[in-house]
């Protein structure tokens, strides 16, 4: 039974909800089961429709509290949204995989750091939901220690592993589900991996230092620059600018950096370009080169990449409401 | 076949390539490239690295460069032959790849800021930037303090075996502890400093040494 209590501010609906259960009083332990089982369902039906609910206080013995390193969080600690892969498109693939959970920063937009590894889990089909912590705010907790002990996140978890470090986070999920999603990603011999690995290193120290402080700077920073900012500003470009040039060339000798089909390498440059290219004037520098140009068309227009900047244009449900 | 491996055993990239060739018993031939006459940024070495960087490799018809993606090949390579750089199990791997990506980001940049304003600038008669040193030194330490408590509860970076991730520092501490003068950085951690003192007495890691005197 659904009882409408009340309307609020002409936009918000307060309705209580009133679950049936049949019961056999003879078998109590039964009838509590099954009476778990239908508020975990309605729960889950909750959440799927984004409504906020509470659940009346329940008396708790203390002594079957859970482990204190348990990963579950009071919702009113952070915010938390899952997306879940449609099951369908992996029917036949296998037993359904527990989702990996990503921790990372909140906000909008995404740290291009979780968005590289969302994108890398969408890529090779993989579940997972993505929980964020706020790090200044919420005390140090003794779990999210053990995941990242250098304090800084994004970093992962499956029953398997906890690990921080989001191109290490994309080897080792590429490598793990290897047989499933995009099978080129990480290389299908030691020789494609090696080249992977090459340009992944070059993305990391030739690439990313100059556009990431750029991002900063000109999408991130106060509108009017210091003196010093804008020679910051120069710098960084004539750095970058050097290595598009580098890339332009490679461009024009195969498709992809790594080789003939897009993998691991290209996908690490999606979120620090896109800041660039949406974000700031600076877009020019890949679009008005031919072959670099083309392949940032091409990688961006992947489907897994536009799945994860739709996910940083529609923000999650404030808590509380 | 030897490997050639291209680059002045003086630089820090090139030694992390050897050191983890000498582990897995591969040969190699070094082939000095003279960075103090510009060799590195001429055509006929970009066509082999085209960032105008050392190291680069040639393994017949293959060629690599980067360090990282250097060694995580051979170590690949011989993982059954030689000892296991890369661990044995998936997760294993993801640890050492996990310190490897903290070695490359977290560590090596504030090394090489030092490094650079410490030894390079000078040498090109440029002025050091004391200011940025300090900022540089303080960051590195709060670095090694995490590596501290990690290396309290295990052996080594990745576990409980020696590891690419652990090879990978061996060039940049050295440079810490010799050239910049700040060795006080390791030994005032003891985690640290036993390990520093363990894998800087690897066999593989003294014959770069030699290499070097």
């Amino acid at each position: 039974m659904i009882v409408v209590r009340d309307v609020e501010d002409l936009k918000r609906c307060k309705i209580s909800v009133w679950l049936s259960l049949r019961m056999n009083l003879q078998e109590m332990g039964e009838t509590w089961a099954r009476g778990a089982l239908l508020v975990e369902e309605a729960s889950k039906i909750f959440k799927d429709l984004n409504i906020e609910y509470c659940m009346l206080p329940v008396d708790v013995n203390v002594r079957n509290m859970p482990d204190s390193i348990s990963s579950r969080f009071p919702s009113n600690w952070l915010l938390r949204y899952t997306l879940h892969i449609a099951e369908e498109d992996s029917a036949g693939v296998g037993p359904m995989t527990t989702p990996v959970k990503v921790y990372g920063p909140p906000g909008q937009p995404m740290a291009a750091s979780v968005s590289r590894i969302l994108t890398c889990l969408i890529e090779k089909e993989v579940p997972f939901e993505l929980i964020t912590v706020n790090m200044k705010t919420e005390p140090k907790k003794p779990q999210l220690l053990r995941i990242q002990s250098i304090g800084q996140i994004p970093a992962i978890e499956d029953e398997s592993i906890s690990l921080f470090g989001s191109r290490a986070i994309c080897r080792y999920i590429a490598e793990k589900y290897a047989d499933q999603g995009n099978k080129a990603l990480y290389g299908t011999n030691p020789l494609e991996r090696a080249s992977i690995d090459q340009w992944l290193e070059v993305e990391g120290h030739s690439f990313n230092p100059p556009i990431s402080e750029l991002v900063l700077l000109l999408a991130f920073g106060a509108r009017k620059k210091s003196k010093q900012e804008e020679a910051q500003i120069k710098q960084n470009e004539a750095k970058l600018n050097k290595v598009l040039d580098i890339y332009e060339r490679r461009l024009g000798d195969s498709p992809y950096l790594a080789g003939e089909d897009f993998t691991l390498a290209d996908l690490s440059h999606l979120p620090n370009t896109q800041f660039l290219v949406t974000a700031t004037d600076r877009g020019k520098l890949f679009t008005l080169r031919k072959n670099v140009g083309r392949w940032w068309a091409d990688i961006s227009g992947r489907d897994s990449w536009k799945k994860v900047v739709g996910m940083q244009n529609s923000p999650p449900p404030p808590p509380g409401t | 076949m030897v490997v050639k491996v291209y680059g002045p055993i003086t630089a820090a990239c090139p030694q992390r390539v050897l050191a983890c060739l000498l582990e897995v018993g591969v040969d190699f031939e070094l082939i000095p490239v003279d960075l103090e006459s510009g060799e590195h940024k001429r055509p006929e070495f970009l066509l082999r690295q085209p960032f105008g960087q050392v190291p680069a490799i040639e393994d017949g018809d293959f060629k690599l460069f980067e360090s990282r993606a250097i060694i995580r090949y051979y170590a690949a390579k011989h993982a059954e032959s030689g000892p296991n750089l890369l661990g044995s199990t998936l997760e294993e791997q993801a640890q050492v790849d996990q310190w490897l990506e903290v070695e490359a980001h977290n560590f090596n940049e504030m090394v090489y800021a030092i490094v650079l304003q410490l030894l390079i600038l000078p040498r090109m008669g440029q002025p050091t930037d004391k200011a940025l040193v300090q900022n540089c030194t303080e960051k590195l330490a709060k670095v090694l303090d995490v590596y501290d408590r990690r290396l309290s509860t295990s052996p080594f970076l990745a576990g409980e075996w020696f590891s690419l991730a652990d090879l990978s520092h061996l060039p940049g501490i050295r440079y810490l502890t010799e050239e910049a003068g700040l060795g006080n950085l390791i030994r005032e951690r003891n985690h640290v400093n036993s390990w520093w003192i363990t894998i800087s007495s690897r066999l593989a890691w003294k014959k770069v040494m030699q290499l070097l005197n």
